[in-house]
């Protein structure tokens, strides 16, 4: 069974002109232990598509989806509460700004103190308070924080990033969630801080028996770990399917302009080249083109495309297009 | 903390130092002769060459200024100019007056103030929320002296539940030590201590809880707007993200951070706290500070009113200087912000 | 022809439009601000509109309860006070010291408050920077109380009054613009435009000043009602206004003594100050709301 299985999840937001659909038919498949990236440029909707699955959507947006199960449970159809008790005990969630997701007032003990089960720990009042301590230090030292004792009295503004980002993921994964959902973690970090949170994550997902969904700007910001990638734009589904697959033999026109445009795997780029970008810019909220929402940037685009593709579905692999650079013909 | 310690604590004391320069220039800024205005004591009176010497009167302006600072640490503050009674003495039992009305008038105020304002901003822009807001928004704007008199009429005068007038009704015979009313009846050797306490308790009701409205509804509106801001920050999501129930979100991220922003904002409550307490003194004939600075306004009573100004700035210097104390002890961001500053 | 709008123009407002258009759609901040315009104009025009002398004394019509009263009377429409002076025309007049005057001071303490204030914000001498935090601390004694002291010095009397008050908001002003021009000084906008190489007058008064000019008008909702309570407080204590000229704060003094007998000549001058406050705090509050909301978007 499916830890996490959406089908065609839709956000639609009211504002003065209409109603705008900020995430479009969505699919999204997660099985136990997986590490699944999300790709997508800057309004995409990939961070609100994990806010869909913690359930932190503004309440007057309007979520639907055909089926958003967790576990083979039904996560609309329960009340707030339970959903909040669902993703307290299974989900948590690490972001880009580790600092402003930290209490500025209170210790980083004390903020992971909180988030240790409260099952975890028996005993006397005296034994629940070494034991606690102890938890914590272990935490720390999972997260690869060596000078526990310094950082445990420490106040979020007196961390670096790349710790403070460790220590939430010390948060997180305190109370051994089944699945963690890395909204750009790394983004403005440095390289060597970035690829030491990379192999943490990739660590932890293994070593905790924990899914990861990593959400990213680009395709060279993403685990060498990842196993399967989703691409979005302007909040529809461009492909999605195993990493290696989809990063070698790019079915959407998309996925290979964004795998072009990365320079990381682009790197006999002549002297003095165009950077290969796709023309135009991303649409704003309230212009989004029907139909296929790439089609006026696309290099393939034709007539057809301002209908909505529907997905095609090869071995692994799902795209949404008509012109798929993948020759599906068997 | 040493740092922040050292550094506020410095900045008090030069504050405190500019202080008596100016109540010592306001000698030279009242009418009539400095030395008169310092003690008390008139040119034509038979000891006024003695003052004078004292006081260094013949010398230059900061031998004098040296003199008059010995002698108010000495606590000799010289005379009423109307009724010749040491200032000192008098203005410690006013001082204690005031302070009484005014820390119950702040307790009353927080007490109601801050959990309205995090009721209010739960139920950010609901039914609710507009209801404490609207009243907090009246509460705020009702001139104090206006709402002394309709309260006056309607719980003394029309209901005669409490007196209109005074500290405590002088049959019971209780002599002011301290200046502090309830303290006074504690210490007093009258056979009616209750019926003493009960009738101090009656009268002070009425000019607390007038004098605690105005800051309470400041406090309110402070504390929901902060608590309202807090609730939208990333900490407080990612606190729910984690699946913490709303109450343990308020109560150990939301709400002690809002006091953080709220106490940075203290100053305006404490001016507005002591500039109503000068009008609810007089209008209940209280005996404290602000009672005594406008009656010595009218008679033209200098020694007073400097001492009464003394008083009331280093009040405020103090109430301040203590906030910001507690405030860099509990949160450790306030020192590191304003160390970086500095 | 009729135009036809066949592409949707996107307009964006500037920063001032934007904080306008947010204060404009809520119903009681324009409430409040048509009520506030409404007095100042009554005020104005509180001269032309007076019925009567302010210390005419009518001596076949004292203590008059207001006309919508069954013993009332259509010419004293207010009713009068217990020396048979009329209480609308008081109480227009009275508008004069009570909210035409306390306009005048926060005019003047403002035009000199801001230009110190500003100058301020732009001076980064290390020697200010330690200066600064003094001159905070100082500023934590109450105006009134400052008020108070000038008066004691100088004595009462209208022009001392108007005089202490004005002098006791300058501090104010000072702190507010210094604080937000210097806050505005650290922005990134702010270093770009000094790279350009633009004068510090031109800094101050295009780059900076069209980004703090809803803080300062904020300070002068503040100062406003600060400045009305505090003259009509003076005034009730007897130090301000003197008394046969109408003031709302002296005329709220005389009406405990007489509130038996004529329970209007305190509910009338206190619910105008009331309202008055009122309208200039919901004001000042909304414009703040409409400023976050601006930084929020």
């Amino acid at each position: 069974m499916q830890l996490l299985d959406i089908r065609n999840l839709t956000v639609e937001m009211q504002t003065p002109q209409g109603v705008v659909r900020v995430l479009d038919k969505v699919n999204l498949q997660l099985s136990e232990g997986e590490i699944h990236s999300i790709v997508g440029e800057s309004g995409s909707g990939k961070s609100l598509l994990a806010k869909a699955i913690v359930g932190f959507i503004n309440p007057n947006w309007q979520v639907t989806a055909d089926r958003l199960w967790w576990n083979g449970q039904d996560l609309l159809a329960m009340t707030p509460k339970q959903r909040r008790h669902i993703t307290g005990r299974d989900m948590a969630m690490i972001f880009q700004d580790p600092n402003a997701y930290l209490d500025p007032n209170s210790t980083v003990e004390q903020q992971i103190i909180e988030a240790i089960p409260q099952g975890d720990v028996r005993g006397t009042f005296m034994r629940r308070r070494v034991d606690r301590k102890t938890r914590v230090k272990r935490l720390l030292h999972r997260v690869g924080i060596r000078d526990h004792e310094s950082i445990m009295d420490s106040y979020p503004f007196e961390l670096s990033q790349g710790i403070a980002q460790k220590v939430s993921i010390a948060i997180a994964i305190a109370h051994r969630p089944r699945l963690l959902i890395a909204d750009e973690p790394t983004t403005a970090m440095e390289p060597s801080t970035r690829l030491q949170i990379h192999r943490l994550i990739a660590r932890l997902a293994v070593s905790q028996q924990m899914s990861v969904v990593l959400i990213s700007q680009d395709v060279a910001s993403i685990l060498p770990e990842t196993k399967r990638l989703t691409m979005l734009y302007c909040g529809q589904l461009m492909e999605t399917g195993p990493a290696n697959e989809v990063l070698s033999e790019p079915a959407h026109p998309y996925t290979d302009s964004m795998i072009r445009m990365s320079l990381q795997t682009q790197q006999q780029l002549p002297h003095k080249a165009r950077l290969p970008t796709l023309p135009g810019t991303i649409p704003t909220l309230r212009h989004m083109p029907i139909g296929c929402r790439l089609g006026p940037r696309c290099p393939y685009a034709q007539k057809t495309c301002v209908k909505a593709p529907v997905a095609t579905h090869e071995r692994q692999r799902v795209f949404h297009c008509h012109f798929p650079l993948l020759d599906t013909t068997p | 903390m040493t740092r922040y310690l050292v550094g506020r604590l410095s900045v008090f004391i030069i504050a405190v130092f500019l202080l008596t320069v100016f109540s010592f220039s306001l000698n030279y800024l009242f009418p009539g002769d400095p030395i008169t205005n310092m003690t008390g004591v008139r040119t034509f009176q038979n000891n006024y060459s003695l003052v004078m010497e004292l006081r260094a009167g013949d010398e230059n302006i900061a031998a004098q200024y040296l003199h008059y600072l010995r002698h108010l640490f000495a606590g000799d503050w010289g005379l009423s100019l109307s009724n010749s009674t040491p200032v000192f003495a008098d203005g410690l039992q006013h001082f204690m007056a005031s302070m009484e009305l005014i820390i119950l008038a702040l307790l009353v105020a927080v007490i109601f103030g801050l959990p309205l304002g995090v009721f209010a901003a739960t139920r950010f822009r609901q039914r609710s929320d507009k209801a404490v807001i609207s009243l907090a928004m009246m509460g705020y704007s009702i001139p104090v002296f206006w709402l002394a008199q309709l309260l006056i009429l309607l719980f003394a005068i029309k209901l005669g539940w409490f007196p209109i007038t005074g500290q405590i009704n002088p049959l019971y015979g209780v002599e002011p030590q301290t200046g502090s009313i309830l303290i006074d009846v504690f210490l007093s050797q009258s056979e009616y201590k209750a019926e003493a306490l009960q009738d101090a308790l009656n009268h002070i009701v009425l000019p607390v809880l007038i004098l605690a409205i105005m800051p309470m509804m400041l406090l309110l509106r402070l504390m929901r707007n902060a608590t309202q801001e807090m609730l939208q920050k990333p900490f407080v999501k990612a606190a729910r993200a984690r699946g913490l129930s709303e109450w343990r979100v308020l109560v150990k991220h939301a709400i002690p951070n809002a006091v953080q922003s709220v106490l940075q904002q203290t100053t305006l409550l404490f001016s507005l706290l002591l500039t109503n307490s000068i009008v609810v003194e007089s209008i209940f004939n209280w005996p404290g500070m602000g009672n005594w600075l406008i009656r010595s306004i009218f008679e033209r009573d200098y020694p007073i009113i400097q001492a009464a100004v003394l008083m009331f700035a280093f009040v405020i210097l103090l109430f301040n200087l203590l906030v910001e104390l507690y405030h860099g002890w509990r949160f450790p961001i306030v020192r590191h912000e304003q160390n970086a500053t500095d | 022809m009729p135009q036809i709008n066949l592409y949707h123009h996107d307009e964006t407002p500037s920063p001032l439009q934007l904080v306008w258009k947010s204060y404009r759609a809520r119903f009681l901040s324009m409430a409040a601000l048509y009520v506030l315009l409404a007095m100042i104009l009554v005020v104005i025009l509180s001269p032309l509109l007076a019925p009567f002398n302010t210390s005419a004394q009518f001596s076949d019509a004292i203590a008059l309860p207001p006309s919508w009263v069954e013993s009332g009377n259509m010419k004293y429409l207010f009713g009068t006070d217990d020396l048979g002076r009329d209480m609308l025309s008081r109480l227009l007049i009275g508008g004069l010291y009570s909210l035409g005057l306390p306009i005048l001071m926060v005019a003047v303490s403002s035009l000199i408050g801001m230009s110190i204030g500003a100058l301020a914000g732009i001076d980064r001498t290390i020697k200010y920077q330690s200066l600064s935090r003094l001159f905070d601390t100082l500023l934590s004694i109450p105006s009134f109380l400052m008020a108070l002291i000038i008066i004691a010095i100088l004595g009462t009397g209208f022009n001392n009054v108007a005089f202490a008050i004005t002098l006791s908001l300058i501090p104010q002003f000072i702190f507010v613009t210094r604080n937000a021009v210097h806050e505005e000084w650290h922005k990134d906008y702010v270093t770009a435009s000094r790279l350009n190489g633009c004068s510090k007058a031109y800094l101050l008064y295009r780059v900076i000043l069209p980004n703090v000019t809803p803080t300062l008008v904020m300070q002068l909702t503040v100062s406003l009602s600060v400045a009305i309570m505090d003259i009509a407080a003076l005034s009730f204590l007897g130090l301000g206004i003197q008394a046969p000229t109408p003031e709302w704060g002296s005329m709220l003094a005389r009406s405990l003594d007489e509130v038996y007998l004529s329970p209007w000549s305190m509910v009338l001058p206190g619910v105008t100050l009331f309202i008055t406050i009122m309208a200039i705090n919901i004001v000042g509050d909304s414009l703040r709301r409409a400023l976050k909301e601006r930084v929020n978007s």
